[in-house]
């Protein structure tokens, strides 16, 4: 993985002491709030509802054990012990003092880590998928590029005032892991057919209150142009994106109203200015940024392993488990393993410090030290020996985080909501809870792999429109409603769900979503998915399903 | 206008105030420091008048407008309405490195401490910093971080063309 070099640590140390004089303004006055508001923003500093959050990135969802550890360190010196992890790859905490906020920079900063951008009208961090560099179907390691990105942007001068945030993901795998398509500028990273490597550049993606998928603005950019062809967009939406009105301001929104053919010619007007000089990538420097990113010493393994098998036959508990969350792996004898964050035992995302410990205790003994983020808010260990799968199983049990829930109706993806948040409109995880509380694990197995989101605003937190049921809580003369949508679906055939009707009541809503998968199993032919099924049926049969004699 | 600061090579000094004035809109006898918006000088220099070689941009200005007159021009200003409003930094770039333009490039209005350094790197060599500011203070904030990746007007290579790493 990335391990900062001299310059790397100089600039992260040198913007922690900048921080640090900034807080101190903000404290003795000298800098009005209206002042400070997008400095700390870019430090990753929010102002909740009950105390200041800060977002820490993880860079394309990448942690070592000892930057894991730190985490915790942070979670029980300057929060209450737990943190939160996001659907963009980062970690929050919820309860910072403003004036510790340099200290908790400074300790970032000692395990290679920083806040920078996390927040704020500018490139924030860039994502790829968790099974990065292990997975079987990938053509070449995102992380690559995402790690050369997020240099490019990182207190890039020009874009740092943009109309709006501004979000990159990457992926190069046969399945898109990484909701590449929902990204402000997605990048699908392949090789043609003399092996070189291009990129197939999109623009315009973001959910929120207009939600739209991104749009093919080129096909075969080649692998050194992709920082100028970057730069290129940024340039078109720093100019040109609308200020007036913050939910105007996502560069979706300039793609649409220009439309494509003409955001497309400014882009490559723009670019045809500058590609070929001194932002194009040298071999150089992507040999040294690849260099950090090499597979780990793998040790020659058995595809199968006895001990592995036996566990497997004689526990059905364990059994359980692997089924959902043991993945495949590029190298024989090893396996990628995902770790559920979920209910019943877990709030979604949140880790406390101690699992957070047991984490890297198990990267440290059976997996190279080596932990990532996903999207879905859980945690992956990529690189585990099947013979040690069922040891991991037992320390996972031994502080709550071995359920057998991965791609089920209770890995439900989850934003904080009105418990944490000042934009919600409604409450997250109390109603998540009870609509995964709907299901026994049995009648979990039976549906199969669904994704079901919930946000508790239109700002889309926890990508609701993506899901295959998405969840957005409303606020009704007082009262949380949730509106639902069904249809959405993530990956290469992401699509952006439809609305099935009038919101309904916080009771009323695990009665309903448990309507809407019955409803699919009704429908299912054979081994069709959700989204599979929908497609087929269309909205009708849901609606209809949903409403009847729900009282809504 | 007042609370100037200036590099010129490499130096920074602080003027508390210099001769020239920011017009609002063009008007009859023009006085020699007046400062016209760059429509309205657009439109004097095309009547064939002999105007002050500076100009003001607004925010929502074109600076790609002054293409073939750029030559004309060795004062420009730029407005910052909002230093949340971060449109000026590309108009810096586009004037240096588009346009090639050579002169003083002065940052006004919401000009504050904690942005100089960025404006420096798009190529900002003048500022004068919102008034009830201290510009004494405020030239804290031109150095900024030693170390940036990308390049930038006033440092073209990025960071991996520039050092071995």
């Amino acid at each position: 993985m990335y391990r900062y070099d001299e310059y790397d640590r100089a600039l992260v140390n040198e913007r922690v002491e900048e921080f640090r004089d900034q807080v101190a303004r903000r404290m003795n006055g000298e800098l009005t709030e209206d002042e400070f508001l997008p400095l700390r923003l870019q430090n990753g500093l929010y102002l909740q509802k009950h105390a200041y959050m800060m977002r820490v990135a993880i860079p394309y969802g990448a942690l070592s054990s000892d930057q894991m550890r730190g985490l915790a360190v942070i979670a029980n010196k300057f929060d209450r012990g737990y943190g939160h992890f996001t659907t963009r790859q980062n970690i929050q905490f919820n309860w910072i003092e403003l004036a510790d906020t340099p200290d908790i920079l400074a300790h970032l900063a000692s395990i290679d880590m920083h806040a920078i951008q996390t927040s704020g009208n500018c490139v924030r961090n860039v994502t790829t998928e968790a099974y990065a560099g292990v997975a079987p179907d990938e053509e070449y390691d995102p992380r690559i590029f995402a790690e050369i990105i997020r240099q490019w942007a990182t207190v890039n001068p020009e874009f740092l005032f943009l109309p709006r945030k501004f979000k990159i993901a990457v992926s190069s795998s046969q399945e898109d892991r990484a909701a590449v398509r929902m990204h402000d500028i997605g990048l699908y990273l392949y090789r043609d057919k003399e092996e070189t490597l291009r990129f197939q550049v999109m623009v315009g993606g973001g959910l929120g209150r207009t939600p739209f998928l991104n749009k093919a603005v080129k096909d075969d950019l080649h692998w050194s142009e992709v920082l100028s062809y970057i730069e290129a967009v940024l340039r078109v939406f720093n100019r040109y994106g609308r200020r007036d009105n913050k939910y105007k301001a996502r560069i979706k929104i300039l793609v649409n109203s220009l439309g494509i053919g003409d955001f497309r010619e400014e882009v490559e007007a723009e670019w045809r200015q500058i590609r070929g000089s001194f932002s194009t990538l040298t071999e150089d420097e992507l040999s040294r940024v690849a260099s950090q990113f090499l597979s780990p010493l793998y040790s020659t393994l058995d595809d199968a392993n006895l001990e592995y098998g036996h566990h497997v036959t004689s526990n059905s508990e364990f059994a359980a488990w692997v089924s959902r969350s043991v993945k495949p792996h590029k190298v024989k004898g090893y396996a990628s393993v995902a770790i559920s964050t979920k209910f019943p035992t877990n709030t979604p995302g949140d880790l406390t410090a101690e699992q957070m410990q047991c984490i890297a205790d198990l990267a440290d003994a059976y997996g190279f030290r080596v932990i990532r983020i996903t999207h879905e808010q859980n945690l992956v260990l990529p690189d585990i020996p099947k013979e040690y799968l069922f040891n991991v199983w037992e320390s996972l049990c031994e502080v709550g985080l071995a359920l057998p829930n991965v791609g089920l109706v209770s890995d439900m993806i989850v934003c904080p909501g009105a418990s944490y948040c000042n934009l919600a409109t409604a409450h997250s995880f109390p109603v998540a809870k009870k609509v995964a509380a709907a299901y026994s694990i049995e009648e979990q197995l039976e549906v199969g792999d669904i994704s079901i989101n919930l946000s508790g605003c239109i700002n889309a937190c926890a990508h609701h429109h993506i899901g295959n049921i998405g969840i957005l809580g409303l606020n009704k003369s007082g009262e949380d409603y949730y509106q639902i949508t069904v249809g959405g679906a993530q990956g290469k055939d992401s699509q952006i769900g439809k609305v099935i009707g009038p919101a309904v009541s916080e009771e009323l809503l695990p009665v309903v979503v448990k309507k809407i998968t019955n409803a699919y199993l009704a429908n299912r032919n054979d081994k069709e998915t959700f989204h599979e099924t929908f497609l087929r049926i269309g909205l009708e049969p849901f609606k209809l399903a949903a409403y009847e004699s729900a009282g809504a | 206008m007042k609370n100037i600061i200036r590099i010129q090579s490499n130096e920074v000094a602080v003027v508390k105030a210099d001769n020239w004035i920011i017009s609002e809109e063009d008007h009859d006898a023009l006085g020699s420091c007046e400062i016209l918006p760059m429509k309205a000088w657009l439109a004097r220099i095309k009547q064939g008048d002999d105007v002050n070689p500076a100009l003001w941009i607004d925010v929502d200005d074109d600076a790609m407008e002054l293409q073939d007159v750029i030559e004309k021009l060795s004062f420009i200003c730029v407005f910052f309405e909002d230093f949340k409003d971060g449109r000026g930094y590309s108009t810096a770039y586009l004037l240096r490195k588009r346009l090639n333009y050579q002169g003083e490039l002065r940052a006004f209005g919401d000009v504050l401490r904690d942005q100089l350094s960025l404006m420096r790197q798009c190529g900002f060599d003048s500022f004068a910093i919102k008034e009830g500011k201290d510009p004494y203070d405020a030239t804290k904030g031109i150095k900024g971080l030693s170390v940036t990746y990308s390049g930038s007007v006033s440092q073209p290579n990025p960071l991996y063309r520039r050092v071995r790493r």
